[in-house]
Parts: C-alpha cells; structure tokens; sequence
C-alpha cells in the first residue's frame, strides 16, 4: 500500500515538473512577450528544471543506456535518441544563450562580448527545440492526457465527462 | 551524494558538448565573433567608434542590441507567439499520433493479407 502511495505521489511530481517545464520553455521561447530580462533567467532557470527531470527519470535513463544496443524495443531506442537530442539542443540554447547574454550575465558582472554566430545558432536550437519537444509531447501524449484526466480532471468533478454536468441525485419521498 | 554524482555526470554531458560545439564553432567561424560585434559598434553611434574605452563600448553594445532587436521590453502582443509554438507543437502532436494510428492500421492490414498470400 505504501509503495502503491510512493509511486502515486512521484507520478504527480512528475506531472507537476513537466507541466511546469513545458509551461516554462513555451514563455521562454517568446521573448517578445516576456522582455529580453525574464527570457534570459527563465532560460537559465530551464537548465535547473532539465536537470531535476532527468534525475526524475534516472532509472530509465541508465536501464535504456545499458539495454540500447541489445534487448530494447525499437521505440526506445527512438525515444531514447530523441531524449538525447533534446538534451544536445537545451545545452546549446543555453550556452549560446549566455554567449550573446545581454542582461543577466552583466546584471552578474560578466561580460563575454560575443554574438554573431552565437546568435544565429541560438535562434537555430530554439526552432529545433520546438520540433523536438513537440515530438517528445506527442511519444508521451497517451501518460499525459491518462495524467491529466486523472489528477486533474476527476478531482475537479467532472468523472470523465466535461458537458453536460452529471444531474443531482434526487432527494427520497420520505424525507419531504 | 547520490544525486551530487548523477547532477555531476549530467553536467559533465553538457560540457562535453559545449566543448564540441566550441570546437566546431572555433574551426569554422574562429574570427567571426568579435568582428561582427565591432561592425555592429562602428556602425552606431560616433563616439563608440572614437572611445577608446572598453568600458563605453561594453555600455554602449547591449543599448545598440536593444534597439535592433527591439524585444528587450516585454509586449502583450508577445503572447502570439506563445500561442503560436503552442500551434505547432499540437500539429505535430496531431501528426505523431495520427502516423502511430496509421502504422497500426497498416499492421493489421498486413496481417490480414499474409493468409490469403499463404
């Protein structure tokens, strides 16, 4: 029973961080909209968030590693190459992020004074970003909307059914 | 210190490929940077290209990346753009589980047609 609570427990934590990791890259990747400050920490905040998610997920990482060339179905291997070309994209946004850093590393007294080629492959790995987390959304899509139904759809009351609301069970004759 | 060691190891992926992106940027492009940099400068304001300060030139770079960007504010208009990846994100979504729902169908056709093939 406890372990049944313990595995419950670490599935909402992971709903929880991944909701708010794709939350996170959805605003960071619109720097129009959040202002040139907040796109850059919440972009170095998106390498804590990363990091936290893979450690979520350590034990599939290194069973999939030990398993890819041998004994692994093909679609963990896609998901597994795919992982790691995420992994490959964030690092480069992030650190070319810090190369053409124009408010944070300076709010911190560091100034690297690059750009041009920097920015270019910036804007390169953010676009990809966007082809590659679409892609890990949707080889996760069935956990995802199975989560969501079940943390929170059913605990607002909607019990699988949005419209119409479920009538009120009539009250018995004998009360009246 | 578990999770000490595996934040370690995951940081140390990251700077394996940062080094080979450094590497391959450096082989490619080495003069590239600081150059372009220096275009963008000289190209402003008349008394970044006479300073000979580093420090008027490290103020002045980020005030000229602002104005051409023209994003350092933010803008409610801005959210198109989250909406926008929003879009494309679903699309491909859309496309992922369609093309898994095809493949299916496509197995089970195959199946169906391998006893008439016998």
């Amino acid at each position: 029973m406890k372990l049944v609570k313990n595995q419950l427990n670490q599935t909402k934590v992971n709903l929880a961080v991944d909701s708010g990791i794709f939350i996170g890259f959805l605003v960071a990747d619109a720097p129009h909209f959040t202002g040139m400050a907040i796109h850059e920490w919440l972009g170095i905040a998106m390498g804590a968030a990363i990091i936290t998610h893979l450690l979520l997920h350590w034990q599939w990482l290194v069973a999939v590693t030990r398993r890819f060339l041998s004994g692994t179905s093909w679609q963990a291997r896609f998901n597994y190459i795919l992982n790691t070309l995420l992994f490959i994209d964030f690092t480069l946004i992030i650190f070319t992020g810090l190369m053409i850093s124009e408010v944070a590393l300076p709010f911190l007294g560091i100034s690297l004074g690059s750009g041009g080629a920097w920015k270019g492959l910036h804007h390169l790995a953010a676009n990809l970003a966007l082809v590659l987390v679409g892609l890990h959304v949707a080889v996760h899509w069935q956990w995802i909307v199975s989560m969501v139904k079940l943390y929170i759809v059913t605990p607002l009351g909607f019990n699988g059914r949005i419209w119409p609301p479920r009538p009120m069970p009539k009250s018995s004759s004998k009360e009246v | 210190m578990k999770i000490l060691a595996r934040i370690l190891i995951i940081l140390t992926v990251a700077l394996i490929v940062v080094g080979v992106t450094i590497a391959f940027a450096g082989n490619s492009d080495s003069s590239g940077f600081p150059e372009t940099r220096e275009s963008v400068v000289q190209t402003g304001s008349v008394t970044t290209t006479t300073s000979t300060s580093t420090e008027s030139q490290a103020v002045d770079q980020p005030q000229e990346e602002f104005s051409r960007e023209g994003h350092n504010s933010p803008t409610l208009f801005g959210i198109v753009g989250v909406l926008q990846n929003l879009v494309i994100i679903s699309i491909i979504v859309l496309l992922f589980s369609q093309g898994v729902r095809l493949k299916g169908v496509l197995t089970r056709f195959g199946s169906w047609l391998h006893p008439l093939k016998e």
